[in-house]
């Protein structure tokens, strides 16, 4: 509408200012989860998970709006526009705040990430505006049925008890039907499609029961008598739709558990080669530091193939459970899959020139990188020591010391050291710099890890043995 | 051309008979519409207006029948209605309210737009414009509604007891609004003061228990005042003929 009087007397424009600071402030100060490092689902997620603001404010507006229309006595006025042009004339500006304040969130998010390649993720952004619009139209009931007094804030605080009460009920499923990408994402995850279409479907099932309402009402703007054969074939069309995207809602989301999210795929993977046999993958958020995680990895490898740890043929920041990686011949196009890690002996040794025999190393580690420059070289190198440790420690291979102790709590005493020891060593033979250690890890620890550096690459290698056998000890 | 009711029957939800087979046609011009309370004025009014639907029968303005769907939007484009209570609209100005009047009607954003300053000029309010339409004294937001029928150039203008409340200064006023009004559009007024009938309107209906029991021209409403009614009170007196003993 060109009229300033939907805009000046709007309520959206009294609602505007506040709105948009609280979301900024919550945006800029919301860290739950964590930052969404890049990737934009989980930034597209953040942003949209401001609606449980935007949306109680969206739909008190509405009601504002309503309340505007039947205090005016539209309905009585034998208008010649339609209900729904009448509406969506009062409307239109309090559903393009609740757009502008998405935007602003979604630009907050953006300003809080240090790089993002690609785009916001539509599918969420799409489920978020069928949300608005449902909000839009609930309140906009509320107008017609109720006084402002009573809309007003009933809309403001069911609205936003609405948004945040659900979360904290049984079954966990019952919150994503509140609000689209609820607890999406770590980088290794993708949005759940029912994360998506159960909150949009439930926002059509609230907009489909306050169109009926809304139908029914004698206080709603409309072109026909109220109580016509139209008005009662909207109602009856209104709740069927509601009925049965009430149903499909609830199906689309009871599978889900606390977060919505699914396996991200690994085809996003981005890939180098960091010598002959190994690959190295990384999110495509993450491409930027490819070659310097790249360089990271040959300096690993280079490191740990002297004392028997095979160089693996992926080094990946997909999580182990959901990454195959099958290398083709001579190494160079390998492709990742999606599967388990293998955890056998050395693949191909050429990086190590024959040296010791390899201990049950596995074939695929895990590293992780951040978009962020805070997060440095030496915090890849120490993630990458700190997964490979941990695969190691899990390797099914491996057999406890013959020497383990017999009590129980002596015996995971001894295993812990053993695996801080195993940590902190392959965090230098990774890369790290021995004075980096020495002021990360424990000075007692260090004694310990320093001498067995000061060994030949043998000796390193029988120590590592032992200690591994020694880690062993701890209860599994 | 005006407005025709055709064995028009009407009764609210879980109501009584507010009309019962009603057979008429107002005349073209000024026409005043009298009538006790609960006559069925409002109802009337409202049914012409299409702002009610009859329960049978049917309303009709020249070739145009409201019941038909195609021909509802042209209905209510010339039949301007300015019911009981005019509200303003919290937040408007005069110029805005008449403008979104326009556009409910029908009209074109901007020349809805354009045309609010001629209406409100035409009820005197135009230095009003951009005033708020809440400040209003009551006289004033009459004419502001009066202003809201005659920006989508009504053909007919319906008023339901319009000068309701107001005070004699604000009626004078609105006597002069009406005779301006009729130079273009034909008005129906329904009230219950009758000291000004002759100088302002051409015909008199009076309706009474859902009948209409009278309507002629003024003279001839007149004409039916007894002889020997009190000088200035013969509107009175031919009204009180026409219900007979006890109606009022």
């Amino acid at each position: 509408m060109v009229f300033r009087l939907h805009l000046r007397a709007n309520a959206a424009f009294a609602a505007a200012g506040p709105l948009l600071v609280v979301v900024l402030l919550y945006v800029f100060a919301e860290e739950v989860g964590g930052g969404p490092d890049g990737y934009w689902v989980a930034g597209t997620a953040k942003a949209v998970s401001a609606l449980m603001f935007i949306a109680p404010v969206v739909a008190a507006c509405a009601a504002w709006e309503a309340g505007r229309l039947r205090r005016a006595g539209v309905a009585g006025g034998a208008p010649v526009r339609g209900g729904f042009r009448i509406a969506m004339a009062s409307l239109s500006p309090v559903l393009a705040l609740g757009l502008l304040a998405l935007l602003v969130s979604l630009v907050g998010v953006r300003v809080g990430m240090a790089a993002a390649p690609g785009w916001p993720e539509p599918t969420i952004l799409a489920a978020a505006v069928v949300t608005l619009c449902g909000w839009l139209a609930v309140g906009y009931a509320l107008g017609v049925w109720l006084p402002p007094a009573a809309s007003v804030p009933l809309a403001l605080v069911g609205g936003y008890l609405w948004q945040v009460y659900p979360p904290a009920l049984e079954p966990l499923w019952l919150r994503h039907l509140t609000q689209p990408a609820r607890g999406c994402c770590t980088s290794a995850d993708a949005v759940a499609a029912g994360g998506l279409s159960g909150p949009a479907l439930a926002a059509v099932a609230l907009a489909g029961t306050a169109v009926a309402a809304a139908a029914l009402s004698r206080r709603a703007p409309r072109r026909g008598a109220p109580g016509g054969a139209r008005s009662v074939l909207v109602t009856a069309v209104a709740l069927l739709v509601a009925s049965a995207t009430g149903v499909a809602a609830v199906r689309a989301v009871s599978g889900l558990g606390p977060d919505a999210v699914a396996a991200r795929s690994a085809d996003e993977l981005v890939c180098a080669d960091a010598g002959a046999a190994t690959r190295v993958c990384v999110w495509p958020e993450h491409e930027r530091r490819l070659d310097e995680t790249v360089e990271v990895v040959r300096t690993a490898v280079a490191g740990l193939a002297p004392v028997g740890i095979a160089p693996p043929a992926l080094v990946t920041e997909l999580p182990h459970q959901a990454a195959q990686y099958e290398p083709a011949a001579g190494g160079e196009d390998g492709a990742v899959t999606g599967g388990a890690v293998t955890d056998g002996a050395a693949t191909d040794d050429s990086a190590s020139g024959g040296t010791p025999p390899s201990t049950g190393s596995p074939d695929q580690w895990t590293i992780t990188v951040r978009a962020a420059t805070s997060f440095t070289t030496d915090d890849i190198r120490a993630g990458l020591a700190a997964d490979l440790a941990g695969a190691l420690l899990d390797g099914g291979s491996r057999t406890p010391a013959a020497d383990c102790p017999a009590d129980p709590a002596d015996a995971a005493d001894q295993g812990f050291q053993a695996a801080n020891h195993l940590f902190a060593w392959l965090a230098v033979r990774a890369g790290t710099e021995p004075q980096e250690a020495r002021d990360r890890f424990d000075p007692q620890l260090w004694t310990a890890v320093g001498a067995a550096l000061d060994g030949d690459d043998a000796a390193q290698a029988a120590w590592f043995r032992a200690t591994l056998d020694r880690a062993g000890c701890a209860p599994r | 051309m005006s407005v025709e009711f055709e064995s028009c029957t009407h009764r609210y939800r879980r109501g009584p008979l507010v009309l019962d087979r009603l057979s008429f046609a107002f005349p073209a011009g000024r026409t005043v519409l009298l009538g006790p309370n609960g006559a069925g004025k409002s109802t009337v009014l409202a049914l012409a207006a299409s702002a009610l639907r009859p329960s049978a029968g049917s309303v009709r303005f020249g070739a145009l029948d409201p019941a038909v769907r195609s021909q509802l939007r042209s209905y209510r484009r010339d039949v301007g209605w300015l019911p009981q209570q005019v509200t303003a609209v919290p937040g408007m100005t005069c110029r805005e309210q008449v403008a979104y009047a326009g556009w409910l009607k029908g009209m074109a954003r901007g020349e809805a737009w354009t045309g609010a300053v001629p209406a409100l000029d035409r009820v005197g309010l135009a230095k009003k414009a951009d005033q708020q339409a809440s400040s209003l004294s009551g006289g004033q937001l009459r004419r502001v509604g009066v202003a809201q029928t005659l920006v989508h150039a009504a053909r007919l203008v319906l008023m339901d007891e319009p000068t309701a409340g107001l005070d004699p200064a604000q009626r004078t006023a609105f006597r002069r609004t009406v005779e301006r009004l009729s130079e273009v559009a034909d008005v129906i007024v329904s009230t219950h003061q009758t000291e000004d009938l002759w100088e302002v309107y051409d015909h008199v209906v009076v309706l009474a228990g859902g009948t209409v029991r009278f309507l002629g021209t003024v003279d001839a409403f007149r004409a039916l005042a007894p002889p020997g009614a009190a000088a200035g009170r013969e509107a009175e007196a031919a009204y009180a003929a026409v219900l007979g003993d006890g109606e009022e």
